[in-house]
């Protein structure tokens, strides 16, 4: 209910801010993910189509009206959605789709919601079989688990960065803002990040500690929301640990408004009370212990998936090398907000006959699209060959492609990022090893004092 | 465990309670003041907008006063070539005064969807965009000059080809109505000017104290209701705006007219007629205002701050050095290479692998190939280390979520 309701605000926000303009039919070149080159753009008014059907879709969810279908358009539109462009790639989006595809095998529809007034008594359920709520919790667990690891890296705790480039500039902030220009404050946001996103499913799987627990990851989320933009991340993952409470929660939250219910609102506080009382959804006979143990094949399915998500955020270790910098097997890993990485970005042409041409990335992308790859080495090989294509399409032959990129990671001075003898015209895109991308600073990042200036 | 992480988090609000937000103020410090975060941020503020953006609206408001004048003297004796001459001259002056606020499209010179902004800047000059035949027709149509006018047909661009250039042919043939064509286009130019000189001076005013003070707005981003939220945002829009000298000057302006840029492969070799302001031949000039106004935003105006004391404020001056040294080198290179017609420049240019190595070299000849490397060695500094260290915005990075 709460996650197809944020689903569709969070929707309607997109739309409102004219976001689909800006991401998808502004640009007139769209970065793919590997293997899915096929998910094409469709045009402004499939755009819009797609995006309202999300909407719609998401709103079924909320309602639990047709949930089934609902939930599997949402998940097929979302992901399609997502996979248009690789610059429009967030971590949340993708634990959205993740979420959603798992409630597509899930049934908490059975209960408060219009299938299960439309179907009647006989169809309704009290509970959620076990599984289905730690098939949740497991992927929740897991963001937090491999959000804190990656942050046990040198970057994040000894010198604080990325949070000592982005906390100063909120200096005005009330109550904390005066703090956010002191060192001190980074290192400690830098290690309390770390911490609590490693301890905090163990404290909500603690019961006694739990309303804490939870408190602490209001706090903590309300800030990130505060600190960055960051969107509905924050809002998705307070919704999301929701589901470490008992899942009876609701329940007991209707019954103490209920009973909290003033005496001029005492009918109100009957009918909470009523809907929060099991009693009120009967359930027969022998049909809930049938559905409480998966299905043979639904449990390897649940168990391939997590084992899956599991070893995916582990794929960078194949790759030598810093994945911040390399940023193979960076997506998909929940490596948030870990970098601040500002690139510049050129491409060299030449032509069989030695004509050379620079290309600038303006050529063929958004200034949003540019910020985004030019720290992306698989991105910068994309555009190489798109590059590419277009001079062979334009009858200049088989050229070869140069990128001359530079790049700042987490304020040390600029390196280049791509080998720059390497034609990118002739490097097929693929998940092996990159040898074009050249080896990460060895350098470490510098912290920056607060700022001070002495007025001339 | 919960107990002692909870403590801690609410000691760190405690503590954050304390701080007292960094200290407002946002007066003018004496010399030798040390200023801290946010009122360091609003210094090099408001001494940007006190002694280079203010100062440059004035320039270009007194200078379009003059070409509204000279125009319309123009106007009144069309066959008077010494009023031509003096319309000519008078634009020349007002177009390289509009050079400084094409780098600074901050507050009511920016886009309506930008904090202040209010659209004035393509009423003013629509660069790159022009129509020459829709220019002439408008001009022998008699038609009026307003903000409902195609950008394309108005502006300092329309009026370099209504004193530059002869009547377009297929204008000629299609709109001419039966006047006079030189006393219409005369005319036409006449009410372009006296827009243009409007927009100029509602641009100076809204900038100005006595007028809708956008300054203050300006110089104390983050305080009493400015339109931005904090210094940063500000420091944000100034960003943005600096990128010009990337996408327009660096790409446009010298990389398509060499050859050596592709652009959408529209720009196959060098040609002079690519540049900006051929028809009047001021386009290295032009390309001086941008960078200088650059170099002056980074490094500050008579003394006064710029983005570079920010840098040195947090210990990075290798960063702030580093693009002094670049932007320097670059006007080095315009003074002493590059003349006031980069066409001519351009002219030079007979080998690309010439141009291709005097890019890379940024220097050597073609003189205008190794313009475009230091002008991009310049900006890929900006646009990686200056960025990186003060987190500073790039365009449209606002458009959509992080994280």
């Amino acid at each position: 209910m709460l996650f197809g309701g944020l689903m569709f605000v969070g929707t309607l926000r997109f739309m409102a801010c004219g976001w689909i303009e800006r991401l998808y039919v502004e640009p007139d070149f769209h970065f793919k993910y590997w293997g899915f080159a096929w998910v094409s753009v469709p045009g402004p008014v499939g755009l819009h189509l797609l995006y309202a059907g999300i909407a719609l879709c998401a709103l079924g969810v909320a309602l639990g009206a047709w949930y089934r279908l609902s939930i599997v358009g949402f998940w097929l539109l979302f992901s399609y959605a997502e996979l248009m462009d690789v610059t429009t790639y967030l971590n949340h989006y993708y634990f959205v789709s993740l979420l959603a595809l798992i409630l597509c095998f899930l049934s908490p529809h059975r209960a408060w919601s219009v299938d299960a007034w439309r179907r009647g008594p006989a169809w309704r359920r009290d509970t959620l079989p076990a599984w289905q709520g730690g098939w949740l919790r497991f992927q929740v667990g897991l963001l937090y688990f491999y959000a804190g690891w990656a942050k046990f890296e040198a970057d994040w705790l000894l010198h604080a960065q990325p949070l000592n480039i982005w906390l100063p500039p909120h200096e005005g902030l009330a109550l904390i803002g005066g703090l956010l220009d002191e060192v001190w404050v980074h290192y400690a946001f830098a290690w309390f990040a770390f911490v609590f996103d490693v301890t905090i499913i163990g404290f909500m799987l603690w019961r006694r500690a739990r309303p804490l627990a939870f408190a602490v990851i209001v706090l903590f989320h309300v800030l990130t929301h505060i600190f960055f933009e960051i969107g509905l991340f924050p809002f998705i993952m307070v919704l999301a640990v929701l589901v470490y409470f008992e899942p009876d929660w609701p329940r007991r939250l209707l019954a103490r408004l209920g009973a909290a219910m003033p005496r001029g609102l005492s009918g109100l506080g009957a009918r909470l009370r009523a809907a929060a009382s099991p009693a009120a959804r009967p359930v027969p006979a022998g049909a809930g212990a049938a559905t409480t143990t998966p299905a043979t094949w639904m449990l390897a399915l649940v168990l391939a998936f997590c084992t899956l998500q599991f070893l995916l955020p582990l794929r960078h270790w194949a790759y030598p090398g810093t994945v911040l910098w390399h940023e193979q097997g960076m997506r998909f890993s929940w490596r948030v907000m870990l970098r601040e990485k500002a690139g510049a970005l050129s491409y060299r042409v030449v032509q069989p006959d030695g004509h050379t041409r620079l290309v600038s990335p303006h050529d063929y992308l958004t200034p949003m699209q540019y910020q985004e790859m030019a720290g992306q080495p698989d991105l910068i090989l994309q555009l190489a060959h798109r590059i590419r294509d277009d001079f062979a399409a334009a009858g200049h032959g088989d050229v070869a492609v140069y990128a001359d990129s530079w790049v700042s990671l987490n304020g040390r001075p600029a390196a280049r990022m791509i080998d720059p003898q390497a034609d990118l015209a002739r490097v097929k895109d693929g998940l092996g090893r990159a040898d074009w991308i050249t080896a990460a600073p060895q350098q470490a990042p510098p912290t920056h004092p607060p700022l001070r200036l002495v007025a001339r | 465990m919960i107990a002692r992480a909870s403590l801690a988090a609410l000691l760190a609000l405690a503590l954050a309670a304390c701080g007292g937000g960094g200290g407002g103020g946002g007066g003018n410090p004496g010399a030798g003041t040390p200023l801290l975060g946010d009122d360091a941020r609003r210094a090099v503020l408001a001494d940007l907008g006190e002694q280079l953006i203010r100062p440059a609206l004035a320039d270009f408001a007194q200078a379009a006063q003059a070409l509204d004048a000279a125009l319309d003297a123009h106007a009144q004796n069309p066959q008077d070539n010494a009023a031509k001459l003096q319309a000519r001259q008078a634009w020349v002056t007002a177009a390289l005064a509009f050079e400084p606020i094409e780098v600074l499209q901050v507050g009511p010179a920016a886009m309506a969807d930008q904090p202040g902004g209010q659209d004035l800047r393509d009423l003013i000059y629509a660069y790159p965009r022009r129509v020459e035949f829709q220019i002439d027709c408008l001009a022998l149509s008699g038609a009026a000059v307003d903000a409902d006018t195609r950008i394309d047909a108005m502006g300092l661009g329309a009026l370099e080809h209504l004193l530059y250039a002869p009547v377009n042919a297929d204008a000629a043939s299609q709109c001419d109505e039966g006047g006079d064509v030189a006393t219409l286009r005369a005319e036409y130019a006449g009410r372009v000017g006296a827009f243009i000189a409007a927009q100029a001076a509602a641009l100076r005013n809204a900038w100005a104290p006595a007028g809708e003070n956008f300054i203050a707005d300006w110089a104390q981003a983050g305080q009493g209701g400015s339109v931005y939220a904090r210094p940063q945002d500000a420091l944000d829009a100034l960003s943005t705006a600096l990128f010009y000298v990337e996408k327009e000057s660096k790409d446009r302006k010298i990389a398509c007219p060499t050859g050596i840029g592709a652009s959408g492969l529209s720009c196959p070799a060098a040609d002079a007629a690519r540049v900006e302001f051929a028809l009047a031949g001021i386009s290295g000039a032009a390309l001086r205002a941008n960078v200088a106004t650059f170099q002056a935003a980074f490094a500050g105006v008579d003394g006064g701050m710029g983005l570079n004391d920010l840098l040195r404020g947090i210990e990075r001056g290798d960063i702030a050095d580093k693009l002094d040294a670049q932007l320097a080198a670059t006007l080095d290179w315009l003074d002493t290479e590059i003349g006031a017609d980069f066409a001519d420049d351009v002219a030079a240019i007979d080998s690309n692998e010439a141009c291709i190595n005097a890019t890379s070299a940024r220097a050597g000849e073609p003189v205008a190939c190794a313009l475009h490397g230091r002008i991009k060695a310049a900006m890929d500094t900006f646009r990686s280390e200056v960025v990186a260290a003060l987190s500073l915005a790039t365009p449209d990075r606002a458009a959509g979520d992080n994280d």
